[in-house]
C-alpha cells in the first residue's frame, strides 16, 4: 500500500471546511489515475498471444484502480465537487513521483513489463503499510515506515472520512445536494463487490456519510488486504482475490500465491506457474512522449492517434463526472480503442534515436514537465 | 443549396482508413476451408490476408484544418483574416473513432462511415462546432486516378449532412461562422469529403493515410443530402483501370450555378493526379458553355462554338486551399441560355485557335440519381425487410417531371475482382466462388414504374423477400446490384458504381435457447475475418473466452448501427443472428449471476475470475468447504 506524508493526514484533521475535503479528494483521483499509465504500459508491452496469465493480473489490477477513480469522483460529487479527469491527467509525469509524493517520491517510470519494473515499481507502489513477514516473505523486512512521518493511503481515505464526520456532526450541509443521478452506477460496469458491502447490487453511490464510508472502504480493502489481528491476509475481501501487491508478486516470482502453514506468514509463491516470458515481452521505449517520435514517421503518427485516444478517454470521463453517467458506454469504446492502437504504436521501432527500442504508446505530450495540479495540503 | 454554394469552408488534410483486409476476399467467409495464414500479411504474390489483416476499421481525421471560406456574396478569404481560418478540423472527442464498413465482401465500392463526429476547434481548444456526419458511403469511386497501383491510385468522395449541431461561438469574432450558423437554423449542414492518395504499403509512415478535401455549406431540405442535383459533367471514355474518364484522365463531376450566378464547380475528385498526388498539369484548358448540345467529347471546334467563361485552374493550391471548388460568374447572356446547353472543359486552344472538348455535361444535360444507394434488407424483421428514398431528374440542373424510371437486377455474376489466384500454388483459398443476383426477384420496387413529380422526384420502396435462403452457402445473404435510369430510350449516362447494392440477409429459424453450438460458427467466421479483435482483444471463437467476456460481447453487439463502438461485424449480421447471440450472452451472464468482470475485458485470455477462497477467520467470507478452488487459493 502507498505510503503518504502525515502531514497530509494531520491537514484533513484540521479541515474545517468541506472545500478542504473536496481537494484532498482531488487528490486522491490524480493519484488512482496515476497508476493507471504505469500498469498499462506493463500491459501493452506484452506480445500478442503471449504472457497471458501476467497480463490478466495487470489488467485486473487496472480494472480495480478504474473503480477506485470512479467511487473517489463520485464521493467528490457527493459533497459538492466537480472531478476534472482531464487536468489530473496533463498533470502527471513519468519519471518522477505520485501524487501527494507517495512513499517519500518514489520514482515511477513506465516501461516495459520486466521482473525490475514489477519489483522497483509496481510492488513499490503497492507494498502493503505492514511491519511483519509478509505473505511469501520468509524473513521480516525491514519497517516499511518510519512511525509518526507516514501513514498509509488507507489512512489517508480513513482520515477523508473522520473529516467529512466531523463537518456532518457540526452540522455542516455536506451531503445536502448529492447529484445521485449524476453519479456512476459501479454495478453497470465494474466486477460486483458484494462480499465487502453485503448487497446484492453495490452501487457505489454516495449519498450521507454512511455511504461515502463504504465507499472509501471498498478502496482501502482492495488496496491494502487487511490486517487481521497479529496477521495479514493477502486476500481482497471485496472480491477474493489477491490485493495488488501480491497479483503483482505472483508476476515477480513466477508462481501463484498459496497457503503454507509452514511458511512464516502463512502463504508462499509456491502454486501453478505465472511465466514471464521476456522474449514475448517488446522492449518498449521508457517514460514515452509523444515529442519522441519523428515527426511524420509511422511511429509518430501511431503514437499522436494513442495519446488523442488518452486524450479523448480523459475527455470522455469528464463528462461522464460532470453530469453524464451513461457516457461511461463511449469511455469503455475509447479504452478498447486505445488497446487497439497501443497495438498499432508497437509494432513500430522508436526510431534512429533510441535504437533497438520498440515505440511505446505515449502517455505524455512532451518532457516539458507540467506545474502538479491538485496539489493537496 | 449545399456545400458547393455559399457561404462555404474549404478544409483539407489527411484521413486514415484503417480497414481491415481479411474480408475483402469472399473466399475468407468460408470458415470450412478457412486457414490460419489468410490473417496473415500478403508476400509476394500469396495474397493472405491482403495487405492490411490488422485493420480496426478507424476512420479517422489527421491534421486537418481550415484553408478558405467564401462569403454568401462569393467573396473569398484565404490564408488570414476571419478568425476560422486559423481553426482546426476534427472529430468527436469524447468516443472511439468512426468506422469505415463495407456493405458486403461482394460490393467494396461504397464503404460508409459511421459514427463520424466531426468538429470545429479553435487554436485555443474552443469546441466552435460540434457535429455528426450523417451516414452515408462514399460515391463517384474511381481507380485510375493516378498512376499509383489499387487503392492507392483510387479517389472518391463522400457527400452527406451534418446534423445535431451543437454551436459554441462565445468570445470567437468570426463573421463567416456567424453567416454560417445563421445558414444552419434548420439544425443540419451540407458536407463533402475527397479522399485519396490512400498508402496501402504496409511499413510506410503513411499507410493507411491519404489525403482529405472537405468542404462544408448550407442545406436546403428540397434538395439531394448525399450528391449534387446539378450539372453532371459524365466522360464517355473509359481509362486503363476502367473507370469513365475522359481521354485526358478527367472523371465526372458535378457543378452548380448558385444564388449569385456563379457557376461552382467541384472538380475535387475529377482531375488526373501526378507524383506526390498533386494535380497533374495538363496545359491551358478552358470553361465554356458550348453553343450546340451536340458537340461531343474529344470534338475539335473553333472560338465560333462556345461560349468562353473562364480558364480552368489546375493547381493543386486550389485544390487543397479552395477543397478544388473553382466558381466562375456568369454574365446575363449566358444565364439566359445555359439551361439548354452544356457546358464543358476545353483543351486548348491550338496554333490554329481549335480546342479539344475534354469533358462535357452528359448528353441533353440528363442526370438521373438516387439519394440512397447501398441498403440491407432483413427478411427476419418486417420493419427492417423495406427501405425508403427518393430519386431525382434532372436536365442540365432543372427537375424533370413527369419521367418514368426503371430498375434492373444485374445478371448472376462472381466476384472475379476480389478472389486472386495466389501463387505458390495450393494457396489460393480453395472456397467455391459465391454467385451474386439469384434467385431474381428477391428485391421489388414500389412502384414498379416510378414516375418522377413536378420537382423531379419519386419516392420509392424496395421490399425484400420473404424468405432468402443461403444462395451463397457461406456469406449471410444475397447481394444485388441494381441498375436505375429512364425507361424511355434516352437514358442517361451514369458513373459506374451508380447503382443500388442491396445486402438481403438469410432467414433464420428463432432459437429460443441458443446453445454454444448454435453461435459458434457465427463467431467463428467473424475471428477469422477481424484478428485484431479475435487476437487483440480475446478469440471469441472459444467458449471460454466468449463466455467469459459475455458482458462486453452483449454490450457491442447491442450497439445500433451508427455508434462506432459496434463491431463492425455486426453491421453485417441479421437481426435474427443478433438477437441470437444477444440471448446467448444474456443467458452466460445469467448464469454467472452477475456482470462478467471487466478484468476480461481489456486483453484477457484466462477463465474468469470467481470460485476464489476467503479465508475462515473473515467473518465476511463464505464457509471454504462450499467454495471451489481452495487448494489453489484465488484466482486473479
Amino acid at each position: 500500500m502507498m505510503r503518504i506524508s502525515e502531514k497530509h493526514i494531520k491537514a484533513l484533521r484540521r479541515a474545517e471546511s468541506v472545500d478542504q475535503v473536496k481537494s484532498a479528494l482531488a487528490s486522491a483521483i490524480q493519484l488512482e489515475l496515476a497508476t493507471i499509465p504505469v500498469y498499462l504500459s506493463g500491459l501493452f508491452s506484452l506480445k500478442q498471444n503471449a504472457n497471458r496469465q501476467a497480463a490478466a493480473l495487470v489488467q485486473s489490477v487496472v480494472v480495480e484502480e478504474m473503480l477506485h477513480m470512479t467511487l473517489v469522483c463520485n464521493t467528490l460529487i457527493a459533497i459538492g465537487g466537480r472531478p476534472e479527469i482531464t487536468a489530473a491527467g496533463q498533470g502527471l509525469y513519468y519519471p518522477g513521483p505520485l501524487p501527494l509524493n507517495i512513499n517519500d517520491g518514489l520514482q515511477v517510470s513506465l516501461k516495459a513489463l520486466t521482473p525490475e519494473q514489477i519489483e522497483s515499481v509496481f510492488m513499490a507502489i503497492e507494498k502493503p503499510d505492514y511491519d511483519g513477514v509478509l505473505p511469501g516473505e520468509d524473513v521480516e523486512a525491514a519497517p516499511a515506515s518510519v512511525p509518526g512521518e507516514y501513514a498509509s493511503i488507507g489512512d489517508f481515505y480513513k482520515a477523508i472520512g473522520e473529516a467529512l464526520a466531523r463537518l456532518v456532526e457540526s452540522g455542516e450541509p455536506v451531503f445536502a445536494e448529492p447529484k445521485l443521478e449524476e453519479q456512476v452506477d459501479v454495478s453497470r460496469w465494474f466486477p460486483p463487490i458484494t462480499r465487502l458491502v453485503r448487497s446484492e447490487k453495490y452501487d457505489g453511490k454516495v449519498s450521507d456519510l454512511a455511504s461515502a464510508e463504504a465507499a472509501l472502504g471498498v478502496i482501502v480493502v482492495q488496496g491494502e488486504g487487511a490486517q487481521e489481528g497479529d496477521g495479514f491476509t493477502p486476500i481482497d475481501s471485496t472480491d477474493g482475490a489477491y490485493a495488488h501487491y501480491f497479483k503483482f508478486g505472483e508476476i515477480f516470482h513466477g508462481k501463484r500465491l498459496i497457503e503454507n502453514p509452514s511458511a512464516p506468514s502463512g502463504w508462499s509463491y509456491a502454486g501453478e506457474p505465472v511465466p514471464l516470458d521476456e522474449d514475448m515481452v517488446f522492449d518498449l521505449l521508457p517514460n514515452a512522449a509523444l515529442s519522441d517520435y519523428q515527426s511524420g514517421t509511422a511511429a509518430f503518427f501511431a503514437a499522436q492517434q494513442f495519446y488523442g485516444s488518452y486524450m479523448r478517454l480523459l475527455g470522455a470521463l469528464d463528462t461522464v463526472f460532470h453530469g453524464e453517467p451513461e457516457k461511461l458506454n463511449d469511455a469503455l469504446g475509447l479504452m478498447y480503442e486505445m488497446k487497439l492502437v497501443a497495438q498499432q504504436v508497437t509494432r513500430n521501432p522508436a526510431g534512429a534515436a533510441h535504437p533497438n527500442r520498440i515505440a511505446a504508446p505515449p502517455f505524455m505530450l512532451s518532457h516539458v514537465q507540467p506545474k502538479i495540479g491538485q496539489e493537496f495540503n | 443549396m449545399s456545400y458547393l454554394q455559399p457561404p462555404r469552408l474549404a478544409f483539407s488534410g489527411y484521413f486514415q482508413a484503417d480497414v481491415s483486409t481479411v474480408n475483402n476476399d469472399p473466399r475468407h467467409f468460408d470458415n470450412i476451408s478457412f486457414e490460419p495464414y489468410f490473417q496473415d500479411l500478403r508476400e509476394g504474390q500469396q495474397q493472405n490476408g491482403w495487405w492490411n489483416p490488422v485493420g480496426t476499421g478507424i476512420f479517422r481525421f489527421r491534421d486537418a484544418a481550415v484553408r478558405s471560406v467564401v462569403d454568401p456574396s462569393g467573396n473569398l478569404q484565404i490564408g488570414q483574416g476571419d478568425p476560422v481560418l486559423s481553426m482546426f478540423v476534427g472529430n468527436a472527442f469524447d468516443r472511439a473513432s468512426a468506422k469505415i464498413v463495407d456493405v458486403d465482401p461482394d460490393w467494396q465500392l461504397a464503404s460508409n462511415l459511421y459514427g463520424l463526429g466531426i468538429t470545429l476547434v479553435a487554436p485555443n481548444g474552443q469546441v466552435v462546432l460540434r457535429s455528426e456526419y450523417e451516414a452515408n458511403p462514399f460515391r463517384d469511386l474511381w481507380f485510375g486516378r493516378s498512376a499509383a497501383p489499387g487503392d492507392s491510385g483510387a479517389s472518391a468522395m463522400f457527400q452527406s449532412v451534418l446534423t445535431q449541431l451543437e454551436w459554441n461561438l462565445d468570445g470567437i469574432n468570426s463573421p463567416f461562422l456567424q453567416q454560417l450558423y445563421s445558414f444552419s437554423q434548420s439544425g443540419t449542414l451540407s458536407i463533402r469529403l475527397t479522399t485519396y492518395g490512400f498508402g496501402t504499403k504496409y511499413g510506410e509512415n503513411e499507410f493507411c493515410y491519404g489525403k482529405l478535401i472537405g468542404a462544408i455549406g448550407p442545406v436546403v431540405a428540397q434538395e439531394p443530402r448525399s450528391f449534387i442535383l446539378g450539372r453532371r459533367f459524365m466522360p464517355t471514355t473509359r481509362n486503363r483501370t476502367g473507370d469513365l474518364a475522359s481521354t485526358q484522365n478527367i472523371g465526372c463531376f458535378s457543378a452548380f450555378v448558385d444564388q449569385n450566378r456563379t457557376l461552382q464547380l467541384d472538380l475535387s475528385n475529377a482531375l488526373p493526379l501526378a507524383d506526390k498526388y498533386l494535380i497533374e498539369q495538363l496545359g491551358p484548358m478552358q470553361i465554356v458553355l458550348l453553343k450546340d448540345p451536340l458537340t461531343a467529347q474529344d470534338d475539335l471546334i473553333g472560338p465560333e462554338a462556345y461560349y468562353a467563361l473562364a480558364s480552368l485552374d489546375q493547381t493543386d493550391y486550389q485544390q487543397w486551399n479552395l477543397s478544388g471548388i473553382q466558381s466562375v460568374p456568369l454574365h446575363q447572356s449566358i444565364y439566359d441560355v445555359m439551361n439548354e446547353l452544356p457546358f464543358a472543359l476545353l483543351s486548348g486552344p491550338n496554333q490554329d485557335g481549335k480546342s479539344v472538348v475534354a469533358i462535357r455535361e452528359s448528353l441533353l444535360g440528363l442526370e438521373v440519381r438516387s439519394e440512397d444507394i447501398v441498403f440491407r434488407l432483413d427478411p427476419n424483421d418486417s420493419n427492417a425487410n423495406h427501405a425508403d428514398t427518393t430519386i431525382y431528374a434532372a436536365r442540365y440542373g432543372q427537375p424533370m417531371a413527369g419521367q418514368q424510371l426503371n430498375f434492373w437486377v444485374a445478371a448472376p455474376a462472381t466476384d472475379t475482382d476480389n478472389t486472386p489466384v495466389s501463387q505458390p500454388p495450393g494457396t489460393t483459398p480453395r472456397a467455391l466462388l459465391p454467385v451474386n443476383n439469384v434467385p431474381a426477384f428477391a428485391v421489388q420496387f414500389q412502384p414498379a414504374l416510378p414516375v418522377t413529380d413536378a420537382a423531379g422526384r419519386v419516392a420509392v420502396r424496395l421490399q425484400g423477400p420473404e424468405v432468402m435462403d443461403h444462395p451463397r452457402e457461406y456469406i449471410d445473404g444475397q447481394l444485388y446490384t441494381i441498375s436505375y435510369n429512364f425507361s424511355g430510350s434516352d437514358p442517361a449516362l451514369q458513373q459506374n458504381f451508380d447503382k443500388l447494392a442491396v445486402l438481403v440477409f438469410s432467414t433464420v429459424p428463432v432459437v429460443d435457447n441458443p446453445t454454444w453450438n448454435d453461435v459458434q460458427p457465427i463467431l467463428q467466421q467473424y475471428a477469422n475475418l477481424y484478428p485484431v479483435m479475435s487476437q487483440g482483444l480475446f478469440d471469441f471463437s472459444q467458449k471460454d473466452q466468449a463466455d467469459a467476456n459475455a458482458f462486453i460481447m452483449r454490450f457491442v453487439l447491442d450497439k445500433g448501427i451508427n455508434d462506432p463502438d459496434q463491431m463492425p461485424v455486426t453491421r453485417d449480421m441479421s437481426s435474427a443472428k443478433r438477437a441470437m447471440l444477444i440471448r446467448y450472452f444474456d443467458q452466460v451472464l445469467e448464469s454467472q449471476g452477475r456482470p462478467s468482470s471487466l478484468l476480461h475485458m481489456f486483453g484477457k485470455r484466462c477463465p474468469t475470475r470467481g470460485g476464489a477462497a476467503l479465508r475462515p477467520q473473515d467473518d465476511r467470507a463464505a464457509p471454504v468447504g462450499t467454495l471451489p478452488g481452495k487448494s489453489r487459493g484465488p484466482n486473479p
